[in-house]
């Protein structure tokens, strides 16, 4: 069970998050949408403490880490593994050497454990055949598996996916839809899923929590949303260009 | 306007296109789909005479790259308007600076004129008042539209697309669709390749889909959905996907 | 001129801000060195790339400084016959200042920009944001092994760097001056220049760590994507030319005191 209550958190002069509270009950794949800029990936970066709130508290299985020291996260990060937007495969490794490196850091094996453990985590994502290959070699949706891979080395109890789909063709996007999935009924891994794909969202959510001007507009079932009568959730499910939505004025940085 | 005759390209010895034959005509909005890496942006290249193919060639408005010098190529690409996969925008210009840059370039109207243009366009992109700031100021949709408008302000015959909604939201990636629509003019002729075919669907009347080093699929968005082929469905969006199961053919081992 | 006085002051402090910060990056750079646990493979690929990347260059420029000291002194030595001086002459600003001085400029120029390159793309590709999601310290993981790696490579290379310089020296004396091999062997070895020799080799190691201190701290606080990254490089080198310089002027201040 994870859980923000009331964060705030500012950049420069922007009021990203204003007061957002929302949980992530166990087993479930949580989803938070939005629209680009609505700092869906700041509050979930809050959870593993690459970025610190203004105001507010957040639990992990009950315990405050709001102010944990980097080095206090580092046992939340081994319990929440996060896949991030792109890829952040270490350029310098092979594919196995990237997967083995949280192994051959955290677990005491032996270097053939460590490659048979990396060859395993490399089939459940259908790459085993690609692992002597090195990052810049594959392309964007494969590289996504092998983070995926990565992310999970360290039997994680939750997993944080940084739209895990942008920017991938329907084929990859569908494959990595139905990995997230797999996780979470075969595995029973806890998913929090950022995304703005409006088909993944309706094909994996089973909570899904929208985020608009700074706060939570809508929390509930992908039936919730569906059924929702709200104008702006209206807009957005549907993707539409005309709506009352409104965009924050200037990216950071 | 553009035609490709057996067009082939290898990269370090590995052949990303292959026999690839295209007819494009003036007033046609065509979708280049595909899977990632499958190399539309390379053939969008290929066509506007940036890269040339290994094997076969391309002709536009009857003349093919291969037979022009280099400044009747530059000529020629002059007809071409672009709009980058990643802006492309010059970080040391400001808005207006980066949106006049390809009629500063011709070199044909007086800065009157000009000033005028880009004024007209980017209120048409719904972005009027930011002339003076700098890409690095605005937002991902928003410097998109500013792409948009340098693209079309030249009103060129040709306009290129590569993929103009990547990473953006899907009401965002709606607006771009509908202003691309919007600046489409009858006698022009638009490419666009995305991954967002949903919302490419309205701006579109036909496709090209590159799969497995060349043409796999050509015809409407309707045809695609109705095929027997389950990549094809898929890719369209004519099967909503059943993700607790894994059993899609031809999924496996492409992406 | 007030504004011009602010811009100015802006600047300073900016540039004390700057050197704060590379202090205490200095600082968290020897913590994380215990307890002693570093990761191998990252170190062997650190020295193997320092290694790779400058030896060529450490190698011509080491050969140009010993052959040009030469034919500096060449004219003197010719007029006042004290060709006997030569080996001296060559050995004694080479090994101690010129050499060292030299070789960790090109090093900085080499190694360290492509240090901070490297670092640089693995932040703003998130890269490093992954190490630490994956519990991992980026301090311990990636930047001591370059520590280790850059000081370890320079004290050699500097090693390496002076029996080039000799060489190179030896060379144009013989071709200008017309002294022969053995002898200008046996000039350098009667001019007993060991002090000068181990002076060289401990600057060189005093280089490499500022180097892979400052091209480091660059990495690792880049900002603002791909052209931030460029900014940060040409920074590095920047103040690593400044660094070694600096040391070099303390060395000899301490060497001066001491003797």
């Amino acid at each position: 069970m994870i859980s923000f209550e009331n964060i705030h958190k500012s950049f420069g002069s922007r009021g990203v998050l204003q007061g957002v509270s929302l949980s992530v009950p166990t087993g479930a794949i949580r989803f938070i949408i939005g629209a680009s800029g609505a700092g869906k990936s700041v509050l979930v970066k809050h959870l593993i403490g690459l970025i610190r709130p203004d105001q507010g508290r957040i639990s992990l299985d009950g315990e405050d880490i709001t102010h944990l020291t980097e080095k206090g996260f580092y046992t939340v990060r081994m319990k929440c593994a996060m896949v991030f937007q792109h890829s952040t495969l270490f350029d310098s490794m092979s594919l196995i050497d990237n997967v083995k490196l949280p192994l051959r850091k955290h677990k005491n094996l032996t270097s053939s454990e460590a490659e048979n453990e990396a060859m395993y985590r490399l089939e459940q994502v259908q790459m085993a055949k690609d692992a002597r290959r090195y990052p810049a070699d594959i392309g964007d949706g494969l590289r996504k598996r092998v983070a995926i891979a990565r992310a999970l080395t360290l039997d994680p109890k939750y997993v944080v996916f940084d739209e895990p789909t942008t920017g991938l063709d329907p084929l990859a996007a569908v494959n990595v839809d139905q990995l997230i999935r797999e996780l979470s009924d075969e595995f029973n891994v806890t998913s929090i899923v950022v995304s703005h794909d409006l088909r993944s969202i309706f094909t994996v959510a089973d909570q899904i929590a929208m985020l608009y001007n700074g706060q939570v507009l809508l929390d509930g079932t992908p039936d919730d949303f569906r059924q929702s009568d709200d104008s702006v959730i209206r807009q957005f499910i549907e993707g539409r260009a005309t709506g009352p939505m409104e965009f924050p004025k200037a990216s950071r940085g | 306007m553009i035609v490709a005759k057996g067009v082939g390209k290898s990269f370090g010895g590995e052949r990303i296109l292959s026999g690839v034959d295209l007819t494009f005509h003036e007033g046609e909005v065509v979708g280049i789909v595909g899977p990632g890496g499958v190399g539309k942006s390379l053939l969008m290249k290929i066509l506007c005479g940036l890269v040339e193919p290994d094997e076969g060639e391309v002709t536009v408005f009857g003349r093919s790259w291969a037979d022009l010098s280099v400044t009747e190529r530059a000529k020629l690409r002059e007809r071409f308007g672009m709009l980058f996969q990643n802006y492309a925008l010059f970080d040391f210009m400001t808005v207006g600076e980066n949106v006049a840059f390809p009629l500063v370039q011709r070199g044909d109207m007086s800065a009157q004129d000009v000033q005028e243009r880009v004024v007209e366009r980017l209120t048409q992109v719904e972005l009027s008042g930011v002339n003076h700031l700098y890409s690095r100021e605005l937002s991902g949709g928003m410097k998109k539209r500013v792409a948009l408008a340098r693209a079309t302000i030249g009103e060129a015959p040709i306009i290129i697309y590569d993929d103009p909604t990547a990473g953006l939201d899907p009401v965002t990636s709606s607006k771009i669709f509908n202003l691309i629509s919007d600046l489409q003019r009858p006698d022009s002729l638009s490419l666009i390749t995305s991954h967002d075919i949903e919302r490419m669907m309205p701006v579109c009347q036909r496709y090209i889909m590159l799969y497995q080093g060349g043409v796999y699929f050509r015809g409407t968005a309707q045809e695609a959905k109705q095929s027997q082929d389950p990549v094809l469905r898929v890719f369209f969006g004519g099967d909503a996907v059943d993700v607790g199961r894994r059993t899609m053919a031809g999924a496996e081992g492409i992406s | 001129m007030t504004q011009m006085l602010t811009v100015m002051g802006a600047r300073i402090i900016e540039i004390l801000q700057l050197i704060g910060g590379i202090a205490l990056f200095f600082l968290r750079t020897l913590r994380a060195l215990v307890p002693p646990k570093y990761d191998a493979r990252e170190t062997w690929r650190a020295f193997y790339k320092v290694g790779v990347q400058s030896y060529t260059i450490v190698i011509l420029t080491a050969m140009f400084t010993g052959a040009i000291m030469v034919i500096q002194a060449g004219g003197t030595i010719q007029a006042s016959r004290a060709t006997s001086f030569v080996g001296w002459a060559a050995g004694f600003t080479v090994l101690s200042e010129i050499g060292p001085v030299l070789i960790g400029l090109m090093f900085s120029g080499r190694v360290g920009a492509n240090n901070t390159a490297e670092l640089g793309t693995m932040v703003v590709t998130e890269q490093v944001d992954a190490l630490r999601t994956l519990a991992i310290d980026p301090m311990n993981y990636l930047a001591v092994p370059r520590f280790i790696a850059m000081i370890v490579m320079l004290f050699l290379l500097v090693a390496l760097g002076d029996l080039f310089a000799l060489l190179g020296g030896a060379i144009t004396s013989h071709v200008m001056l017309d002294i022969s091999y053995s002898v200008f062997v046996s000039q350098v070895i009667d001019a007993q220049l060991l002090d000068e020799y181990i002076l060289g080799l401990i600057k060189g190691s005093l280089f490499g760590m500022s180097i892979a201190i400052v091209s480091c701290y660059f990495g690792f606080t880049v900002r603002g994507g791909a052209p931030g990254v460029g900014r940060a490089v040409n920074n590095s080198v920047v103040a690593s030319a400044i660094g070694i310089l600096a040391i070099d002027l303390l060395v000899g201040i301490i060497h001066h005191a001491v003797r």
